[in-house]
């Protein structure tokens, strides 16, 4: 007999899974791989992160150039906004992985960190698919332009505190190195990357990079975004052990009239 | 892959504040020492006048709001407060804090676990302040223009589904608990715009086997408090905090077999590949 809620009652105390989990007495299995026969001492880490996040085993050089890339975008100064976040939590000694989860969870922002892969990711396929309909970039520059009120406000370039991105520098030839050759997003970038430099002096950022070359790749945006859920992780925890190994409360400290009151002014409860 | 000529990297001149600033919270340093406070005001009162006179629904109306609320409002947001305290065991915000309790978590990371979990679109408060958007906007025609525009399936194995933001069904069925509590606030307080409207609403969606849902209770209630949109989820989310919080804190106790755990026999893998 059929109700309108059977659907949740046949799953009461059920689990189906489309990834993997414990047999017990059987093994771990994980998107068909035996955990333990297939995957630990044959496969990196980030191999199996990367599985765990798409559903795909990836080569060796691609998880390789993911941990190059994961090396980039997180590094050791609290005046990265996540990272301040971890130097407090060891500064007024919080617990380690409260304060490094703290700082993981402030990088699901809209501006920086793990979040903006969604987007950047989804431009630079636009920009190709726009490209593909035998209509030049210059265009689809100019159309993204008119979103932004003129200014190359693009997901992927340009760049707070500073201009210019040393991590692409630094990820070009070891890209090289491990054997990737251009794709199509990656043309569309540089050459999105030329027409801002010449009309803005802006460049690509490493969001950008990271992109176009994932969307060479074949990974979606929300794959992208899983894969660097915890991108941040090291540079926070880095920070948040500097400030925890010096005085407490000693990060920043801020004293009362340091603070610049805006509010209403001193008043009664009537 | 080869690589192309880039900019230079350079700092920009933008300019960043020297100091912070604030129109929530003043301090007044000690005479002897300017990092130790020795009186604290709140929008312009003092805090222990506040602790003197106030209480505690007064005071977190205060922080979000700038004033202090009247008769009316307090009374409201009071019962926002307690329909929202609690939302039970079945929550995803509460079973988030169980699975930390029962697992031995330090039971301080409890309650930002369970919020966390608690941010999600379905039954948590992920959805609070766009359907307040939603709720604000078509508020402008009668309940029945908008009822009349919407056709639904009746079957669906979504767990919660909105047929308009804040309206529609959960587990396939009207949300009656919802629902009481949003006709209770009616009959106790006069002149709440947008509830009365979405109530009305949910009325007569009950055709398509639809009505209003927490989000669209919740939502309406910080419109007729005068909440702004950007505050909804993040207002909702720290309302519901003391009961996700309190589940999680009974299973701290308990022993790990103190939870269900699926049976091999129940545990079904399906590989896609």
């Amino acid at each position: 007999m059929t109700n309108k809620f059977q659907y949740w009652q046949e799953r009461k105390n059920k689990i189906v899974s489309h990834t993997g989990g414990w047999k017990i007495g059987e093994g771990v299995f994980c998107h068909g791989f035996s955990m333990m026969d297939d995957l630990v001492g044959k496969k990196s880490y980030m191999q199996v992160l990367i599985l765990n996040a798409t559903g795909k085993l990836v080569s060796e050089n691609l998880a390789k150039w993911f941990e190059a890339v994961f090396i980039c975008l997180s590094w050791p100064d609290p005046r990265i906004w996540c990272n301040h976040i971890g130097a407090l939590g060891g500064s007024y000694r919080n617990s380690i992985v409260a304060s490094t989860c703290a700082g993981i969870l402030a990088a699901d922002s809209r501006t920086y960190g793990s979040r903006p892969i969604l987007e950047g990711v989804d431009f630079i396929k636009r920009a190709v698919e726009f490209k593909t309909k035998s209509e030049d970039i210059e265009s689809f520059v100019k159309l993204e332009l008119k979103k932004t009120r003129g200014k190359p406000q693009f997901m992927g370039y340009a760049r707070p505190i500073t201009k210019g991105d040393e991590r692409i520098i630094a990820m070009e030839p070891f890209t090289k190195s491990l054997g990737f050759d251009f794709g199509e997003h990656m043309e569309a970038a540089y050459e999105i990357e030329e027409i801002l430099i010449r009309d803005f002096n802006e460049g690509m950022n490493i969001n950008g990079y990271v992109s176009a070359f994932l969307a060479d790749q074949g990974i979606s945006p929300e794959e992208a975004y899983s894969i660097f859920t915890i991108v941040v992780n090291s540079g926070v925890l880095a920070c948040y052990l500097d400030s925890s190994h010096q005085s407490q409360g000693a990060f920043l400290p801020i004293a009362c009239g340091d603070i610049e009151y805006i509010g209403k002014p001193k008043r009664s409860i009537e | 892959m080869g690589s192309k000529k880039h900019l230079n990297v350079e700092k920009r001149a933008e300019e960043f504040a020297s100091r912070f600033s604030t129109k929530i919270f003043m301090e007044e340093p000690s005479k002897d020492n300017p990092f130790v406070a020795s009186r604290q005001y709140c929008h312009g009162y003092d805090i222990t006048e506040l602790m003197e006179k106030k209480d505690s629904t007064d005071m977190l109306f205060l922080l979000f709001l700038g004033d202090l609320p009247n008769e009316k409002q307090k009374k409201l947001f009071n019962y926002l407060l307690i329909s929202c305290m609690n939302q039970g065991l079945r929550n995803p915000g509460a079973r988030a804090a169980i699975c930390a309790g029962v697992g031995k978590t330090d039971p301080l990371h409890i309650l930002p676990i369970g919020l966390s979990a608690f941010s999600c679109e379905h039954q948590g408060a992920g959805l609070t302040s766009q359907v307040m958007q939603s709720i604000r906007k078509l508020s402008r025609v009668e309940p029945r223009d908008v009822a009349v525009e919407i056709n639904s399936d009746s079957n669906t194995e979504e767990l919660e589904i909105h047929i308009i933001p804040g309206f529609g069904r959960i587990y396939n069925s009207i949300d009656e608990m919802s629902v009481s509590i949003g006709k209770k606030i009616i009959e106790d307080i006069n002149d709440l715009k947008f509830l009365s409207w979405s109530l009305e609403l949910s009325d007569r969606l009950k055709g398509v086997n639809a009505g209003i849902l927490r989000s669209g209770l919740v939502s309406s209630i910080l419109l007729d408090l005068g909440i702004n949109y950007k505050y909804g989820s993040v207002i909702h989310q720290l309302i519901s905090a003391p009961g996700i919080l309190a589940h999680g804190m009974e299973y701290a106790s308990k022993p790990l077999s103190s939870m269900p755990f699926v049976p091999d026999a129940n545990y079904e893998i399906i590989n896609d590949k």
